[in-house]
């Protein structure tokens, strides 16, 4: 054998060990495979994820979904995109778990449910997921959601720790999300805050409302509303409370960003977690679903520039999360 | 088959389709963009290298005040007086019939007047109801403003037409012949548009011809060119007539001063990458009066008229890369003309012109330490060039505290008349004036208790002024450079909000004046105090009460040795609440103690009532 052969050149002797390396990696596989069947079908939990977008924010969430699950749960993740009406059809025949994440895949799955695979909607704000028609045969139990937007307590919770002079919250809604107001009134009650509700009943009544909230507030509260927080309308609102010199506080990292003082909110990696947990439970039940959620986890976002300017002392993030009643994660 | 297929997808797709004004996830996922750059943020007052007073809308509310002027009661150490009914000057320290030593801008506009210095408040075209807010520099800050800025600076900014109702009005009627009525209209989408007529009208003084009558015509309007430029235009004019003189002056007999006064401002700004602004600002201001005077015989009928005119362009650049620094320079051209035949002898317009440089850096040296430095070169035909350049150290060890050096120059020039004065047989001025120089020398703290509603600023100070300029020798007096002062003291502004229905404002001046000049050791008041309460009850009504004194001084020019003045000022308002209507009706009285001696012997300030009606909707 010639030492100068080219590297390809492998003995005859060489050649049976590595076919019978093959045969035992191929049983060993064979046998792994056998392992999981049984397995599943024992107990492991197949759960269809429906991604509104293939990527970005709701892959996020899926990603810590299945992160969260660990390998005992067959996740089958697709972009609705991906998915014909048929196939959701068919799929909302089945038992198996439907998850879709995003507003967009749920009313694509309510419209064609079929009335019996439970549904857990991720990243939907209540308001919306509150609205979605189910069909009827879908019992109670089998449709939960992990919301995208946080309880009442957390942001007012939020802006009495960063502004402790403030008394008055101004909060402006249309008159679609008057519902939401309601819980934020008690929580203000029991904090003994005053709240100073303007509405509107369409994207030109904003400006008028602000004005009469600011000028009788200590603070803006913003609440999801996409007639009062959107792109085209973002920065009128953080223009006209920053002339009032009023402190926005915010729901997500892009307010923060943009100008509000603080936001608080859970990030899609938060509520994909939140989800496994609802999963456990409801694996570990008798089918039935826990009831709707907001994410326990959440993170907070400052804006140290602005909060400078309007003399707001911004407090260690880590301790403030904790005093705002984090849970560990 | 493909139709089909086409149909089923529209189905399909609205059927899932989210509307663009129902909630999804998307308002809480979007990348939004940085709306409150670093060049929009106002510096915090406790970062400010001077010592700072904000009037703001619920101050100004409460006050039951009804001229602009009579706000700067509410700022620590400042003197406000009537020269005549229709004659206001506000200054904190060498009280004078012209109050040369302060400057005065709305939106950044200039409106010191270049004859004789001073403001005529009753010729500035804007109604209180349009201020947004007055900041108050209560120190010397050229390294900001420029010439003038001496003493203090009063920034009187006006309210963004989004932030009134489209529709406004305004009714006022009260003793000594008080009316003023107001109409403004706000409008318009992408660009946004006020405009606001007012007419004021008031019989000034019992036994003083002393009266006003003034239409006036505001506009402005904000224009956002593009997601980085923006412009915003203001347009002002008022008219009208006053009542001047006195009886028993022969040269002077009462009679009417007629006034016409307009401006026109425009701003362009563009922010910048990383926080920046570029900011061109275009102004002119004119300001007219002319008197039909028919003094006592044997004296000849005389030519009173003033003009005063100012011209001014400025560019600003403000960078601020990030949280530990920040810095704006930029450069200014002015040209001030003034015609009087009574100050100058001449009928030709006189010029000045001024052009400035200046910069300023602001840096975090560490997170409680904070460092201010900055510096104007300006150059005036009259008074030559000159540096002021301002240092600033802050130290911020807890959240809400922090203490302040500061070390500070400023420059006040003189004015057509004291350079160029020939009013015979009373003044011929010899010119070659010097700028009269201020060096500071303060010690700040501000704090604030934002559980309890607290806030505090308080300081002392050194202020050394040199090269006073004032008249000199035997008629015709010479005008020239002579007098130095040094005044310390102390000063302090205490609010206290404990709750939404109370809002508590105390403040406390203490001067001391050191000088060679008998005149000017008397023109300050040693000490003011001034109290301004608020309560609001739960259903809509309010009160509010007003309290200051000022210990006895006599003020230089015309005004009179006065004793100290008490004054009183009581509030009561009803807001009023319909669905789409705000307003608020209130009865003001002021000085209910009693009358007492304003700026002259003549002028005695009565117990005064007004009521006023606003509606907005």
């Amino acid at each position: 054998m010639s030492s100068s052969g080219s590297i390809s050149d492998t003995g005859p002797g060489r050649g049976g060990h590595r076919a019978r390396v093959a045969r035992v990696a191929q049983l060993a596989l064979l046998a792994l495979l056998l392992i999981l069947t049984v397995a599943r079908a024992q107990g492991d939990v197949v759960i269809h994820v429906i991604l509104s977008e293939a990527d970005g924010a709701y892959r996020e969430a899926a990603d810590a979904l299945r992160a969260a699950l660990g390998p005992r749960a067959v996740l089958n993740v697709a972009a609705l995109a991906e998915l014909p009406p048929e196939r959701l059809r068919e799929l909302s025949r089945g038992t198996e778990l439907l998850v879709p994440v995003g507003l967009r895949a749920v009313r694509a799955l309510a419209a064609q449910h079929q009335g019996r695979a439970p549904v857990l909607m991720l990243m939907v704000p209540r308001a919306s997921a509150e609205r979605v028609s189910w069909p009827p045969a879908l019992a109670r139990g089998k449709v939960a959601a992990v919301y995208i937007d946080q309880p009442p307590a957390r942001s007012l919770a939020l802006a009495q720790r960063l502004l402790p002079g403030a008394r008055r919250i101004g909060v402006v809604v249309s008159a679609d999300h008057l519902d939401g107001v309601a819980a934020l009134r008690q929580e203000a009650a029991r904090r003994r805050l005053e709240l100073q509700v303007e509405t509107i009943a369409a994207a030109g009544d904003l400006s008028r409302a602000l004005r009469r909230v600011l000028s009788e507030s200590d603070v803006l509260v913003l609440l999801p509303d996409a007639l009062v927080v959107n792109a085209e309308n973002v920065r009128n609102v953080l223009l006209t409370t920053y002339r009032y010199r009023i402190p926005v506080i915010g729901f997500s990292e892009g307010l923060a960003r943009a100008g509000a003082v603080a936001s608080v909110y859970s990030s899609p990696a938060q509520i994909g977690r939140q989800g496994a947990l609802l999963i456990r439970a409801w694996a570990a039940g008798r089918g039935e679903l826990p009831d709707s959620t907001h994410a326990d986890t959440f993170s907070l976002a400052f804006n140290p520039h602005v909060a400078r300017s309007l003399g707001v002392a911004l407090a260690d993030p880590a301790t403030l999360r904790q005093e705002l009643g984090a849970a560990h994660e | 088959m493909v139709k089909r297929l086409g149909a089923a997808a529209c189905l399909l797709l609205a059927a899932t389709a989210v509307r663009a004004d129902e909630l999804s996830e998307a308002v809480f996922l979007a990348d939004l963009p940085e709306v409150l750059t670093a060049s929009r943020l106002v510096q915090p007052l406790a970062d400010a290298p001077s010592a700072i007073t904000v009037i703001d809308r619920a101050l100004i509310e409460a006050s039951g005040f009804r001229e602009i002027a009579d706000l700067l009661r509410l700022v620590p150490g400042f003197y406000v007086g009537y020269v005549s009914g229709n004659q206001p000057i506000a200054a904190n320290a060498l009280i004078h019939d012209f109050t040369r030593h302060m400057q005065v801008l709305v939106d950044g506009r200039s409106i010191y007047l270049p004859t004789i210095g001073g403001v005529s408040w009753s010729a500035l075209p804007l109604s209180i109801d349009d201020i947004e807010r007055i900041e108050v520099t209560r120190g010397p800050n050229s390294a900001s403003h420029g010439a003038n800025a001496f003493t203090g600076v009063i920034n009187i900014l006006t309210r963004h037409p989004d932030d009134q109702e489209a529709h406004g009005t305004r009714l006022l009627a009260g003793t000594q012949g008080a009316r003023v009525g107001t109409l403004r209209w706000v409008g318009g989408t992408r660009a946004r548009h006020r405009v606001t007529l007012e007419y004021r009208e008031d019989d000034g003084f019992a036994r003083r011809h002393d009266h006003l009558r003034a239409p006036m015509l505001h506009y402005r309007g904000d224009l956002e060119l593009s997601a980085h430029d923006g412009i915003a235009l203001q347009l002002g004019y008022i008219g009208g007539d006053r009542g001047a003189g006195a009886e028993g002056n022969a040269l002077e007999p009462p009679h009417r001063l007629d006034m016409r006064s307009h401006f026109q401002q425009l701003d362009w700004f563009r922010r910048l990458a990383e926080g920046g602004e570029l900011r061109l600002k275009l102004y002119h201001n004119l300001t007219e009066t002319r008197e039909d005077i028919q003094p006592v015989p044997p004296f000849p009928r005389y030519d009173r008229d003033i003009l005063a005119q100012r011209w001014h362009l400025e560019l600003q650049h403000t960078l601020a890369p990030g949280d530990a620094w920040r810095a704006v320079w930029g450069a200014a051209l002015r040209q001030d003309n003034v015609r009087s035949q009574l100050y100058f002898s001449t009928a030709d317009k006189l010029r000045n012109h001024m052009h400035s440089l200046f910069g300023h850096v602001q840096a975090r040296l560490a997170p409680d330490w904070l460092v201010n430095a900055g510096a104007m070169l300006e150059h005036h035909d009259i008074g030559g060039g000159s540096v002021s350049p301002r240092l600033s150290l802050h130290w911020q060890p807890l959240a809400h505290h922090g203490g302040r050096a500061s070390l500070s120059s400023a420059r006040r020039y003189p004015v057509q008349f004291e350079e160029n004065a020939l009013s015979l047989p009373w003044y011929r001025a010899r010119g070659g004036l010097e700028p009269e120089t201020i060096v500071a020398r303060e010690l700040g703290y501000v704090g604030a208790w934002p559980q309890a509603g607290v806030s505090v600023d308080a300081r002392v100070f050194h202020w050394r002024l040199d090269d006073l300029i004032d008249r000199w020798g035997p008629r015709p007096w010479d005008i020239r450079n002579q007098y130095a002062a040094t005044l310390r003291g102390f000063d302090m502004q205490l609010r206290w909000r404990p709750s939404s229905r109370h809002d508590w404002l105390v403040n406390y001046a203490r001067a001391d004046i050191e000088t060679d000049n008998a005149t000017y050791r008397r023109s300050s008041p040693e000490e003011q105090v001034g109290l301004l309460l608020t309560h609001r009850f739960a259903d809509g009504w309010s009160a509010h009460l007003g309290a200051y004194y000022t210990a006895g001084f006599h003020p230089m020019g015309t005004g009179s040795r006065l004793p100290g003045m008490r004054r009183v000022d009581l509030k009561l308002a009803r807001a009023l609440r319909a669905s789409d209507v705000r307003g608020d009706l209130a009865l003001v009285l002021q000085n209910v103690t009693g009358e007492y001696l304003d700026f002259d012997n003549n002028n005695r300030h009565p117990r005064r009532a007004h009521v006023q009606l606003r509606l907005d909707f």
